[in-house]
């Protein structure tokens, strides 16, 4: 006996003594049995119960403990197996029994055991009930025991715990159920083959997705048959080498790794009915039988087409992402601006090159440091990221970057808040533009700003304070002929008293000291009148009065003036006999004449003779007067005409004189548009010469300042004179036309009174001219034509007619005359500036409205703008040259006919010339000389007829 | 002749008045401004009036206007004395109804002469 503790029954069984040996033999097979049965008795993995015939559990071995939970104290002589098994199944498992066997069983213990108190072998399921209450599903076996005589004496039930088979069942269940779907979705092609590869099944799915119908494979091709050769062969390869074993290329590729357990699943392109091909995902398993050998395989496979698809969408998309980020962050990074991004509270985000240059730090650096941090100013910096938040926007925030080497930049700090899709604030976005040099330049305008304030403040007191010079210096004009003069009057009157003896006798000495005084009181007062004399000249204060003067009549006035003083000289004036008429102011030339005539007498030798000869020319008479003094010298000849300027400083005390003589003449001899000059030989004498025009040359129509009255009423046009005169204003009487037309070429004229003519009126409403002036009609009757009425420059005067009306007509035609003249001007278009400026000062001195261009562009914008009345041109031009601005003005009626004066130091060619005619249309060249070029300029412009004006309303 | 000054310069009224009458050997009563003027022209009753234009208080013009209105006065001649030399201005003296204009300063040799011409034409247009 073994030292084993066994259950006694058993024990008492195998302890039946009838023979030793037997005994023995039987006791060593029953030990071997009981070895068995204590194995299985002993093991953990089954429960063995015994139980008396009745039920009650006698034997509640170590598996059953285990199993169960119970100790075996706990149940034997308890309970039966049927406590401890689910009741619902015992009851079914009762009916079911009662059913199979045609007899009632009872549900209990009875039902659990019935069929192995038949002697069937009785295996079946049963739910255990543990201890704890959990439940397990369990597999019994049932025995009855017997005794000798075949009695039950019990039953011994042996189970296994059936819960991981169980699940494994489900499991498989639940496999088998999945693999018939799979296997009959057509989303899965499910092909099975033999160990060789052909195809034994080919599914619905499979059918669908390959084109081929089950027939048309089965058992003829492999799944190989279907795929990319070129896959198969890769897969091949690949296999080879990750195996380290040669693998066929063909159905062995495919299923290999299957082949070996190994779980293989891949992508294969599968290849359709129809040579169309998609790309699958592949599942391969190895179908095994009992003795679990390879009997084929099953490849299920998914269409895989979608997916790629969308895998390359979605590849193409990323593609695009990329690109469109790259795109973005080249943008950004090659903004010149520095631009950076920040959260809302001010921590940098992200940050371009520039930003990177700007601060001296990296990106890295630069992210999650806070923006004012790279600032002189980091309160300011950060009040611009409130600012921002607060107001979505912000610009041109100056603010100063600091880099890390220390170096600031001024910048112009511009920003916006950014949202994501849902609107939420991401932060803020923002660029700083380097702004140094625009601070500069704004600094540098700042400071011409205040420059040319100041300068315009000094350039306004200087006007005023010219102006005030100018006040008064026309005070002063008015003042010291008054001032000056009235203690002169005094001086030079004692003086002159006492040198005539009226006062007394006195002794010869005394007269010869007062008669010094005398002379030089003469002097002064003299001189006092020159000088007035020359600044009223030159200021234009002196009004002319220019008429048909006899030659003859002046030179007769001159002489007759200086004939004391010549006499006194002991010199003999002598003139030629003349008989041309000037057209001038007689006393002023009266007075030029005079003073040639007493300078030559003062120059001349004693007992000499001063000649006068007057030469006619065309269009002009000269007047030359000759002495046989001592001359003049060459350096002279023009200073002489200067004021003070006389040739010997010791010639003023010994000749006398204001050396303001010949300053005066040549003022005078300009206002009439003449020519002065000397003749001289140093010892040899001098002839002292001028030129004045004969008639009026056509003049620009200057806005005059005289009333012409033209009547043949001499009562008539002495009362008007008076009035007018009265006015204030100068006036002119003419008896007739001719003589009114004679005046008008004067060009001095601002309006005519003309009576009632209206040949006279045609012809000078018709004059190019004259056209600016303004004629008041009067008399009676007044003959009108349609025209005229309908000429905004055409006035009447009522029958009878007042001072107070009369004036109110020449006051309304001096504003129409004034508004119509305004209209013309005449256009200087040249490149030179200084010249151009001389040129505009001239004519604005003769009175002439200039407008001037300085290009080819300019000037035909400006004519464009408003014809002129008359061009002069220089050919040479930037921007257009003047051929261009001939052809671009061709083009337009209102500018191809008006005239042009080509002014150019340029020799042209005749057809160039043809190239640069527009209406009537003169050349002048100019030469190095600018002086008497000008003087030839005015010449010529006063030859050429203007342009018909552009007057509103008073020309059809 | 009896020739009356008025003029606001007490100098010139006497180089005007030794001119006169010592070498135009005429009578000459003086005032010293426009109103004393009227007063004795119309008391005196010269033969001629010099008359200075610019006086304060009462101008030439004025002066002018004022013997002219009495009839004792109207018609004496009155010979203008000017320091502006400016024709316009000699014109308008003119056409006020001068006998005659004289410039400033004058010569006091040929004032009696002048005096005496522009008095004569007056009075033989």
């Amino acid at each position: 006996m073994s030292a084993h503790t066994y259950d006694p029954a058993i024990a008492d069984e195998a302890a039946g003594a009838v023979d030793v040996v037997v005994q023995v033999r039987r006791e060593e097979a029953l030990l071997k049995t009981g070895a068995l049965q204590k194995a299985i008795f002993n093991s953990a993995n089954f429960s063995s119960i015994a139980t008396d015939e009745k039920g009650v559990i006698q034997i509640f071995n170590v598996g059953a403990e285990r199993m169960l939970g119970y100790t075996a104290a706990e149940v034997l002589n308890t309970i039966t197996p049927a406590d401890i098994s689910d009741p619902q199944e015992v009851i079914a498992r009762a009916k079911a029994l009662s059913v199979e066997l045609g007899t009632p069983i009872t549900p209990g213990f009875e039902a659990l055991v019935f069929k192995a108190s038949r002697g069937i072998e009785d295996i079946y399921e049963l739910t255990y009930i543990r201890k704890d209450g959990s439940r397990f599903p369990a597999v019994v076996s049932v025995t009855a025991l017997r005794d000798a005589q075949d009695a039950i004496i019990g039953y011994l039930l042996i189970g296994t715990d059936n819960t991981a088979r169980k699940r494994a069942e489900e499991a498989l269940l639940q496999a088998g159920a999945l693999q018939s779907a799979i296997f009959n979705s057509a989303n899965f092609s499910s092909i099975a083959t033999d160990e060789k590869g052909v195809i034994q099944i080919f599914n619905v799915g499979a059918e669908r997705m390959l084109g081929y119908t089950a027939a048309e494979v089965m058992n003829q091709i492999t799944p190989a048959d279907i795929s990319d050769p070129q896959e198969v062969i890769a897969r091949a390869e690949a296999l080879s080498a990750e195996l380290a074993t040669t693998i066929t290329p063909g159905f062995e590729a495919l299923v290999f790794k299957a082949s070996r357990g190994i779980e293989d699943i891949y992508e294969l392109t599968y290849i359709r009915k129809d040579g169309s091909r998609f790309p699958a995902i592949v599942s391969v398993t190895a179908l095994r039988d009992a003795q679990d050998a390879i009997i084929g395989y099953l490849l299920i496979g998914t269409d895989n087409t979608a997916r790629k698809r969308v895998e390359a969408e979605q590849q193409k998309l990323d593609q695009r992402l990329r690109d469109q980020q790259f795109y973005t962050r080249s943008l950004i990074e090659s903004n010149i601006d520095a631009i950076m991004t920040t959260d809302p509270a001010g921590i940098i985000t992200d940050v371009n090159r520039q930003m990177e240059a700007l601060t001296g730090c990296t990106r890295d650096e630069l992210i999650g440091a806070p923006f004012k941090n790279y600032f002189t100013d980091p309160a300011r910096a950060e009040a611009a990221i409130k600012l921002v938040l607060r107001e979505k926007k912000v610009t041109n925030y100056e603010l100063t970057a600091r880099a890390r080497d220390g170096k600031t930049t001024v910048v112009s700090y511009n920003a916006t808040t950014f949202y994501d899709r849902d609107r939420t604030l991401q932060g803020v976005f923002a660029a700083a533009r380097d702004v140094t040099e625009r601070k500069h330049i704004e600094q540098m305008l700042q400071e011409k700003n205040v420059e040319l304030e100041n300068a315009k403040f000094v350039a306004e007191q200087t006007v005023e304070r010219l102006k005030d010079v100018e006040r008064l210096k026309q005070g002063f004009l008015s003042t010291v002929s008054h001032e000056l003069r009235t203690p002169l009057t005094s001086i030079r009157g004692s003086l002159g008293l006492l040198a005539s003896g009226a006062v007394g006798a006195l002794s010869d000495e005394v007269v010869e000291v007062v008669a010094i005084a005398e002379r030089n009181a003469v002097r002064l007062i003299a001189l006092i009148n020159d000088i007035l004399d020359l600044e009223r000249l030159e200021t234009g204060k002196i009004e002319l009065q220019f008429g048909q003067v006899s030659a003859e009549s002046v030179l007769r006035r001159a002489i007759e003036s200086v004939g004391p003083f010549a006499r006194e000289h002991g010199i003999t004036i002598e003139a030629s006999e003349v008989s041309s008429t000037i057209w001038a102011d007689a006393d002023r030339i009266v007075q030029v004449l005079v003073n040639l005539l007493s300078n030559a007498v003062k120059f001349s030798p004693p007992s000499g003779v001063v000649t006068i000869g007057v030469q006619p020319g065309e269009g002009w008479v000269e007047f030359r007067v000759t002495d046989r003094g001592r001359g003049v010298p060459a350096a002279y000849r023009r200073a002489i005409f200067e004021r003070f300027r006389q040739v010997e400083t010791s010639d003023a005390r010994e000749k006398g004189g204001t050396g303001l003589g010949l300053a005066i003449c040549k003022s005078t001899i300009d206002q009439h548009g003449g020519t002065i000059g000397v003749e001289s030989e140093e010892g040899g004498g001098s002839t002292f010469w001028f030129r004045v025009a004969t008639t009026p040359r056509p003049v620009a129509p200057r806005l005059g300042r005289a009333i012409l009255v033209c009547g043949d009423d001499a009562e008539c046009r002495r009362s008007f004179e008076e009035v007018i005169t009265q006015a204030g204003y100068a006036v002119i009487t003419v008896p007739d036309a001719d003589a009114a037309w004679a005046v008008l070429q004067g060009g001095d004229v601002a309006v005519i009174l003309l009576e009632s003519d209206s040949a006279l009126l045609a012809r000078v409403r018709q004059e190019p001219a004259f056209e600016a002036i303004p004629v008041i009609l009067f008399g009676s009757p007044l003959v009108v034509s349609p025209e005229a009425l309908s000429d905004s420059l055409v006035l009447f005067l009522p029958e009878r007619v007042d001072s107070r009306e009369l004036l109110a007509a020449i006051r309304d035609g001096l504003e129409r005359g004034r508004v119509a003249a305004q209209a013309r001007y005449v256009l200087l278009v040249e490149d030179d500036l200084t010249l151009l400026d001389v040129m505009a000062r001239q004519l604005s001195r003769e009175g002439i409205a200039v407008r001037t261009a300085t290009t080819g562009k300019e000037a035909i914008r400006v004519a464009e703008t408003e014809p002129p009345a008359l061009m002069v041109l220089d050919v040479g031009l930037p921007e257009r040259d003047g051929f261009d601005v001939v052809d671009a003005m061709r083009q337009r009626p209102e500018l191809r006919d008006i005239p042009v004066l080509v002014y150019t130091g340029r020799d042209l060619t005749e057809e160039q010339r043809g190239r640069l005619r527009l209406g009537p249309t003169r050349f002048l060249t100019k030469s190095k000389g600018s002086d008497g070029d000008f003087r030839r300029l005015v010449v010529e412009l006063r030859r050429i007829p203007l342009a018909h004006g552009t007057d509103t309303g008073t020309r059809s | 002749m009896k020739v009356l000054i008025i003029d606001d310069d007490a100098d010139i009224r006497s180089i005007a008045r030794l001119s006169l009458s010592r070498l135009g050997g005429m009578e000459v009563v003086e005032a010293a401004g426009g109103a004393e003027g009227v007063r004795k022209a119309q008391n005196e009753q010269p033969d001629v009036i010099l008359l200075d234009m610019m006086m304060p208080v009462m101008d030439g013009s004025a002066t002018l206007a004022a013997l002219r209105s009495q009839p004792a006065t109207a018609a004496t001649p009155v010979i203008f004395l000017t320091a502006k030399a400016m024709r316009v201005e000699v014109e308008r003296l003119r056409a006020l109804g001068a006998a005659g204009v004289l410039i400033k300063p004058f010569d006091p040799r040929t004032l009696p002469g002048d005096v005496r011409a522009l008095v004569e034409s007056q009075l033989n247009p």
